[in-house]
């Protein structure tokens, strides 16, 4: 069973921050576009206080969206600041 | 002698299959024949004419942890035909739990749940620290039977005290917490609950949240010897990441051969299309040989509050938010203080917009001229704005006055009807017990019968009793319930078909220290039978049988 594609993502590994991950996952970028690029992505962490925290179990998408999308609820992207 | 005789029911018995008429004789428990006409004699008969007699109601998703400790019978959930709950949902159950982190869980309970301290402190007393001991303070005191998860983030704070909100586990500390949740397991638990989302009472991620996959996976791991359940809050409020965690779901269920579940899952009309894609996407999972099941409410999402409590309906608004968190006094004062008042209204209605309260209806008020009328066209009789008269109300009502925020997502049964038939949701998420001052959380199944049964005619009577008692205990791999079927442990439902409903939600005084909450009663059920015991009746009301057991997976 071939499973359709999905916009790609990853679980940070312990001690990972963004400039980690991006090298990561956007190595042929330059560190500081890279990382702009994975943040810009990944919105839903900038909605939390502080705004681009994560935590160990937290989604970081690796390519934006590949559908629009709204929110399925009249929240905030995390409605409980986390 | 039989000890309970129900006579000429419409037998549904949970798998599907059409109803049939007969009798059912029940004896030390446990089913002694379902169907054909019995005419052994029998303690108490019961003439189940006209109604339908099924296998007693399922809820996989409650909050009944605290509750059961100092209310055996959940109320109201067990008139409502409810015999079994699962607890511990959403990273939170009341063991593991050292008693130094009792405090802790109780503030993330507070939070998450919305579940007052009266409902932990004073109300009951701590008599466990380990699963086991916990299992052992309910057996023998609850009136419906209690599947009860383990839940991630008391299992960290076991092992990893408060860097369990801070860090990553070591390797040591995942092998612990492994040892730890085997031990829950041989105890009685069904399976793990974890959060992707949930924060504790000062706002931080809870626990489970710094959890990194590879510690779930080694969870699961353990999970998988026993084969029980993985159950997460996802972010619910994104499809992205929900659909994210589909995927991880089903890499942890087919690794492990585990079943998982996901709740909430809402449709909204804000997003038609999204809960197309995240079925379509757990559909493909399933054909992999995953299990990764959807859990769908069946009520819409109404939220009633008064400014007594912080609300559900104030996360948007945070300053609102906190403000409710004020003891009484404290809140009626700044209410009235002019500065706190313009900042309040100046928060909910920038530049002037009154579109955030406008909506609100008034619920109860004890000027009955007000209920059923909205703030936006009250605030326009008075010349003022819809922010500006919720705080006047609840000065003038000295905060008894409550609202309502109807309809807020997953109210068109033409588009829910069809997702709870769809064979790959599993129908849940009540949530009962929990978030009780902000609506009530009991009912749904009464719900299912009247909207999506006789109103809306998306499902047979028969595929909507499977869906809240064999599927249930199928997904959940409890053992013995579920089904009516010779030898099964005998827990029924009697119900009228034709009036099964979910009451008015009624804000009522009793919780602990005559604390508020939202119910609901029931209606249309008729008798309610819990491991061969008369647990409640139309007739009689709620007897002192204390015959719930732990319903082993």
């Amino acid at each position: 069973m071939t499973l359709s594609r999905q916009r790609s993502f990853l679980a940070p590994e312990p001690g990972d921050d963004w400039d980690t991950i991006a090298q990561r996952c956007l190595p042929e970028d330059e560190s500081g576009s890279a990382v702009a690029k994975l943040k810009s992505w990944n919105l839903h962490l900038f909605a939390r206080n502080p705004p681009g925290s994560f935590t160990g179990s937290d989604v970081i998408f690796t390519e934006g969206p590949l559908e629009a999308e709204q929110s399925l609820l009249p929240l905030p992207a995390d409605p409980q600041g986390g | 002698m039989l000890d309970i005789l129900i006579r000429n029911g419409r037998i549904i018995d949970g798998s599907g299959t059409p109803a049939f008429m007969g009798d059912i004789g029940i004896q030390d428990g446990r089913l002694q024949q379902v169907g054909g006409h019995i005419t052994a004699e029998a303690r108490r008969e019961i003439d189940a004419r006209g109604q339908v007699v099924a296998p007693g109601f399922i809820d996989p998703h409650t909050h009944f942890d605290a509750q059961l400790m100092w209310d055996a019978e959940a109320r109201p959930a067990l008139e409502h035909g409810v015999t079994t709950v699962v607890h511990g949902n959403c990273s939170l159950s009341l063991a593991p739990l050292k008693s130094e982190h009792r405090p802790r869980l109780v503030g993330m309970f507070q939070q998450i749940e919305e579940m007052p301290d009266a409902a932990f402190n004073g109300a009951f007393e701590w008599q466990w620290e380990s699963f086991g001991d916990f299992v052992k303070a309910l057996r023998g005191q609850i009136a419906l039977n209690v599947a009860p998860l383990a839940g991630h983030s008391p299992l960290r704070l076991w092992v990893m005290g408060e860097d369990a909100a801070q860090r990553a586990a070591t390797a040591d500390e995942i092998a612990q917490m492994q040892d730890l949740l085997r031990e829950c397991l041989e105890a009685g638990a069904v399976g793990l609950s974890t959060s992707y989302v949930d924060v504790d009472e000062n706002l931080a991620p809870v626990p489970s949240r710094f959890a990194h996959f590879d510690e779930l996976d080694a969870l699961s791991a353990v999970l998988g010897e026993y084969g029980r359940m993985l159950q997460v809050v996802p972010e619910f409020f994104s499809t992205d990441i929900t659909l994210a965690r589909v995927d991880q779901l089903a890499e942890l269920s087919l690794r492990h051969g585990i079943p998982t579940t996901f709740s909430p899952l809402f449709d909204s009309a804000l997003s038609p299309g999204n809960v197309t894609r995240i079925m379509d996407r757990v559909a493909e999972q399933f054909a992999r040989g995953a299990r990764v099941w959807p859990q769908v409410q069946t009520r819409p999402i109404d939220i009633s509050f008064s400014l007594e409590q912080a609300s559900l309906f104030f996360m948007a608004q945070p300053m609102w938010y906190m403000i409710q968190r004020l003891p009484r006094a404290e809140l009626l004062e700044k209410l009235q203080d002019p500065a706190t008042r313009k900042a309040l209204i100046d928060a909910a209605e920038p530049g002037g917009m009154t579109l955030a309260f406008a909506h609100l209806l008034i619920r109860d008020s004890r000027d009955a001229s007000l209920i059923g009328r909205t703030l936006g066209d009250l605030a326009k009789e008075r010349g003022t704005t819809p922010a500006t008269l919720l705080i006047d109300l609840s000065v003038e009502e000295d905060l008894n006055i409550h609202f309502l925020s109807a309809s807020m997502g997953h109210e068109d049964p033409a588009r829910v009807g069809p997702l709870l038939a769809n064979d790959l949701v599993h129908v849940g998420a009540s949530d009962a017990g929990a978030h009780i001052q902000s609506f009530a959380t009991y009912g749904d199944t009464g719900y299912l019968f009247s909207t999506f049964v006789r109103d809306g005619g998306h499902l047979s009577l028969e595929q909507a009793v499977r869906k809240i008692t064999g599927d249930t205990a199928q997904i959940w791999g409890l053992r013995d319930r579920g089904l009516l079927r010779t030898g099964m442990a005998a827990d029924v439902t009697i119900f009228d078909p034709e009036n099964i409903a979910r009451g008015e939600e009624l804000p009522v005084n009793d919780m602990p220290e005559n604390g508020m909450r939202y119910v609901r009663s029931a209606s249309g059920v008729d008798t309610v039978i819990v491991n061969g015991e008369l647990a409640w009746s139309a007739e009689g009301g709620y007897t002192a049988s204390r015959a719930g057991v732990i319903a082993s997976a």
